[in-house]
């Protein structure tokens, strides 16, 4: 493991630093989010962190500001961070169940998970703190009791204002994928587990307002992830980070090692999307979420009526399968069933771009 | 100046698919460029089709001479005259063995005589050809000699003292092979006086000079400026240029009796050319053509369709490429509903259309659909009109119909006496009915049948393959039109009828028939996101369904920001790929259900 004061990883800091300043210098406006996260910024110093904070809210307060973590990587000192403006806090845990923390073959444990679990409940009673809990669900050899069991506990520990809930996804070459023998589940098994989780999640009263993510009220939903999902622009700073400034989208193509080896803002690749593929992504995120897609911000973007570009593909859907779709007047938006179609519903759409 | 015909030999080579038979071509041809003193090197029988290498199969025949200087100090001219290997192409093998005086049955050291070599023995002794067996391959750990020289004794009946013993990688036994050859093939016989008769066995067509003609000289002389007659149709061409395929084409001045070579005559199309035509001198024409002469037709029809309809042109284009070098290839325009617009077209058998198929993929990149073989019906109309029709899409209403009539074929099949039950009992399920049954031989069984060529295009030779373990040859020829029971099986997706898989069937196999669709629909046809219902039927009569379920979950969990570009490469792939799927009543069909459709045997069989 790179420990955090690894010249590496302060050729890293340091350069990140500069680009922050500087993107911050170019800009009058406070910025309506931070976000602090992608693999594990939890093993950053403090310090390091604190002045990113400080740099991006030298312009005034966002709305939010998060940070991830992991939960063996979360110490008492992050409580630090709260005084600096943080604001939300998410803590992937994954699973509450020792078994299935093994197959996910995470360096997260069960003791650390249920001691991240006590120093928010802590930190909580202290600071103004909106948390967020990632759960993966689907792990091979998982019960539907077990996951339902799983969420029960997690949210009766800590009930916390937020939970990401994760069907595994097997990324190819990955340890996981190469374990061939695990009993993975088949489509069917995963829609009828995930409809009982979200079932729960609803009967406890977090509402599903994205695919994967569950909101305690509307005000707890991630504001940051939200302009993802509503394909607005966004800044992001860092190794593999992504920006998006409509049409561009800004792709950084270094790793760990190699962005601190290099000068400021070079290692950025800059790709202008097409309005079809702007008109892709947008549909890609924005069916996402529970709301789904506005038909007059989609005129006005792209110039070209929703109703009228769609026509053929959602009378399809109308036709085989009318609950997938929530066709309205100011919105077009998935149902839950929709939901668990939604690639098949996007690329439907696409097709017809 | 014609070569004396006394030091020409004309052979084929022989032999079951992996035997070596394309090394030992590569090995003559290596020995006719060694002689070769100037000029590139091109090659000439390598230079196959792709699909061919695959297969293991030859589907043109071509040519290599091969000048020899024997163990005599004698200089002979032996001609290879390479055949393809199918049913589908065996007028075209009968034209190319006909032009040879011997032939080289090839066996693999190490595997033994198999089903192939047998048959392909059988059929050079149909045109008594000398067969000189050839053991290859003596480089092999694994290769028995003795075993094989038995078996060529016992098991072809042929004298194992004639063979020779060859590795055709190394080179070792060629040479003697070649002794072999001038010693035991006789050589080609004609009457240098009398008016000129050449045989047509193939042709090519190049870009620069139009239409190349392959053909052996049986009688007379054919040179350059010559003014020759194409016998069938009686049209003349003045030629430009002879030669023979020594490297790529060389020049002579003229050929005569038993020579092999081509010939240049401005010829446009290679559909004025006919596969077993004589040629003739124009000045003093023979009276009686070569024998065996065909007019090869079409006896199997699909329409291709571009899976994408903005390919038509292309599509197009490359029917017209393809057509320049297979004159066999006939189309015209069609159009389905569930298709768009497409071509009709017409092939001298199942691997015919699969050759066909696989070029249009490969050589000009297009994703095409074929729908259903057919062959051609007559169906006699109440008000006495008779129609001819191959397309399930021109079938008339059956209240129209007075009666219907399928082609039949004469089956002639030649087995060890082994499988001759097994044979019997295909060729009954394939509505056979038997004309004769003789003994050549102890061992071997002459098999007349009379069957439906429906019946026998689409699997039976595969079938016949299998029933008898790949010995029996097999060969047809159609014989006239048989009264018959005719339905039109209709394909029903999600209740909407898919034109393009409807089919014309024998009453009886209907049902088997649909259920068999359906089945293999149900196995292509991924799930997706509605229910899929499949259905088979005759007029408003479902006859065989199947359910295709929805699929319940197709859903990526995570989705933020940083996910954006490779989600929507991912998304593009998917579109990509939906290109070979075409939409029919709001379900993807892949283009690979459709080929499936074309396979009537289970694949497990």
């Amino acid at each position: 493991m790179i420990k955090s004061d690894s010249p590496l990883i302060k050729r890293y800091e340091e350069k990140l630093l500069k680009e922050v300043e500087f993107v911050v210098k170019q800009r009058k406006a406070p910025f309506e989010t931070l976000y602090i996260g992608g693999g594990n910024p939890s093993l950053a110093s403090i310090e390091f962190l604190t002045k990113i904070i400080t740099t991006v809210t030298q312009l005034g307060d966002p709305k939010e500001v998060t940070i991830e973590a992991n939960s063996e990587s979360l110490k008492e000192e992050h409580s630090l961070l709260f005084e600096k403006g943080v604001t939300r806090l998410s803590v992937g845990l994954q699973s509450l169940n020792r078994e299935h923390l093994k197959t996910l073959g995470r360096k997260v444990n069960l003791e650390s998970n249920y001691r991240a679990i006590a120093l928010t409940n802590k930190w909580r009673s202290t600071y103004n703190l909106e948390v967020n809990f990632d759960l993966i669900t689907s792990i091979p050899n998982q019960t539907i009791d077990e996951a339902l069991g799983e969420v029960n506990e997690l949210i009766s520990l800590a009930k916390p204002h937020h939970i990401s809930l994760y069907n595994l996804t097997i990324e190819e070459g990955s340890e996981l994928a190469k374990q061939r023998n695990l009993p993975f589940k088949g489509d069917q098994e995963e829609a009828t587990l995930l409809y009982a989780l979200w079932e729960k999640l609803d009967s406890l009263g977090y509402h599903q307002y994205e695919v994967s993510n569950f909101a305690l009220s509307n005000a707890f939903q991630s504001l940051h992830n939200s302009r993802y999902w509503r394909l607005e622009d966004y800044l992001g700073l860092g190794s593999s980070a992504v920006s998006l400034l409509s049409p561009v989208i800004i792709t950084d193509e270094s790793d760990l090692t190699t962005f601190g080896k290099s000068d400021p803002f070079s290692t950025y690749h800059k790709e202008e999307l097409t309005p079809t593929e702007l008109m892709e992504s947008h549909l890609m995120m924005g069916l996402r979420r529970d709301q789904g897609i506005d038909k007059r911000e989609w005129t006005r973007r792209y110039n070209i009526d929703f109703n009228a570009q769609f026509t053929t593909p959602i009378k399809t859907i109308k036709n085989f399968n009318p609950n997938l779709i929530k066709d309205g007047e100011a919105y077009f938006s998935l149902t839950r069933e929709g939901f668990m179609v939604l690639d098949s519903i996007v690329l439907l759409l696409c097709q017809n771009l | 100046m014609a070569k004396d015909s006394r030091f020409i030999r004309n052979f084929c080579i022989i032999a079951h698919i992996d035997h070596g038979k394309s090394t030992l071509a590569d090995r003559f041809i290596d020995k006719a460029k060694l002689v070769q003193s100037r000029g590139p090197v091109k090659q000439q029988m390598l230079d196959n089709m792709d699909i061919e290498r695959e297969r293991g199969i030859t589907i043109k025949s071509q040519a290599v001479t091969i000048p020899y200087v024997c163990s005599d100090g004698q200089e002979y001219i032996l001609n290879l005259v390479d055949t393809p290997g199918h049913v589908d192409f065996s007028y075209e093998v009968s034209r190319a063995i006909n032009s040879c005086e011997g032939a080289l049955l090839l066996i693999d050291a190490s595997q033994g005589v198999e089903a192939q070599t047998m048959a392909n023995m059988y059929m050079a002794m149909e045109f008594d050809l000398e067969i000189i067996p050839v053991i290859n391959k003596i480089d092999l750990p694994s290769a028995d000699i003795d075993a094989c020289l038995h078996q060529i004794d016992n098991d072809l009946g042929l004298d194992s003292s004639m063979a020779a013993l060859v590795s055709a990688k190394t080179g070792e036994g060629v040479d003697a092979l070649f002794e072999a050859i001038v010693q035991h093939v006789p050589p080609p016989t004609g009457d240098k006086n009398a008016p000129l008769r050449a045989l047509i066995f193939d042709s090519h067509y190049d870009a620069y000079r139009g239409v190349v003609v392959h053909f052996r000289v049986f009688d007379g002389e054919i040179k350059e400026g010559q003014e020759i007659t194409l016998f069938s149709t009686s049209v003349n061409h003045t030629v430009e240029e002879v030669g023979i395929f020594k490297m790529g084409l060389t020049k002579a001045n003229s050929l005569g009796v038993g020579e092999v070579g081509y010939l240049i005559a401005g010829i446009k199309t290679i559909s004025d050319i006919r596969v077993g035509d004589t040629i003739t001198s124009a000045n003093n024409p023979t009276k009686t053509p070569l024998p065996g002469f065909k007019e090869v037709k079409p006896v199997v029809f699909s329409s291709i369709y571009p899976v994408d309809s903005n390919d038509y042109e292309q599509l197009q284009e490359a029917l017209d490429r393809l057509k320049l070098n297979d004159a066999s290839l006939i189309y015209e325009k069609d159009s389905s509903a569930a298709l768009g617009f497409g071509f009709r077209c017409g092939f001298l058998g199942m691997l015919h259309l699969e050759v066909v198929q696989e070029r249009i993929e490969r050589e000009f990149d297009l994703s095409i659909i074929f729908t259903s073989p057919s062959v051609r019906y007559n169906v006699y109309l109440k008000n006495g009109q008779i129609l001819h029709i191959d397309n399930p899409l021109s079938y008339p209403d059956v209240m129209q119909i007075e009666y219907t009539e399928e082609p039949y074929i004469r089956a002639e099949i030649i087995t060890p006496a082994t499988y001759v039950g097994n044979i019997i009992s295909l060729c009954i399920e394939k509505r056979g009915t038997q004309v004769a049954l003789n003994y050549l031989d102890e061992k071997r069984v002459e098999l007349v049948y009379e069957m439906p060529l429906a019946e026998v295009l689409f699997e039976f030779y595969d079938r016949l393959k299998s029933v008898s373990r790949g010995y029996a040859s097999f060969d047809y020829h159609v014989i006239g039109y048989k009264t018959t029971n005719l339905v039109r099986l209709d394909i029903l997706v999600n209740s909407e009828p898919v034109d393009a898989l409807s089919q014309l069937v024998f009453k009886d196999n209907a049902a088997s028939r649909a259920r068999q669709v359906c089945q293999r629909l149900k196995d292509e046809i991924p799930r997706q996101m509605f229910r899929i219902a499949i259905q088979g039927a005759i007029g408003g009569n479902i006859i065989a369904r199947e359910t295709i379920t929805a699929y319940r979950k197709d859903v990526t969990a995570k989705c933020y920001g940083g996910d954006i570009s490779r989600k929507r490469k991912l998304l593009e792939k998917q579109k990509e790929g939906k290109k070979r799927m075409k939409m029919v009543g709001n379900v993807e069909i892949p283009q690979q259900a459709f080929l499936a459709v074309l396979k009537t045997t289970d694949p497990k069989n």
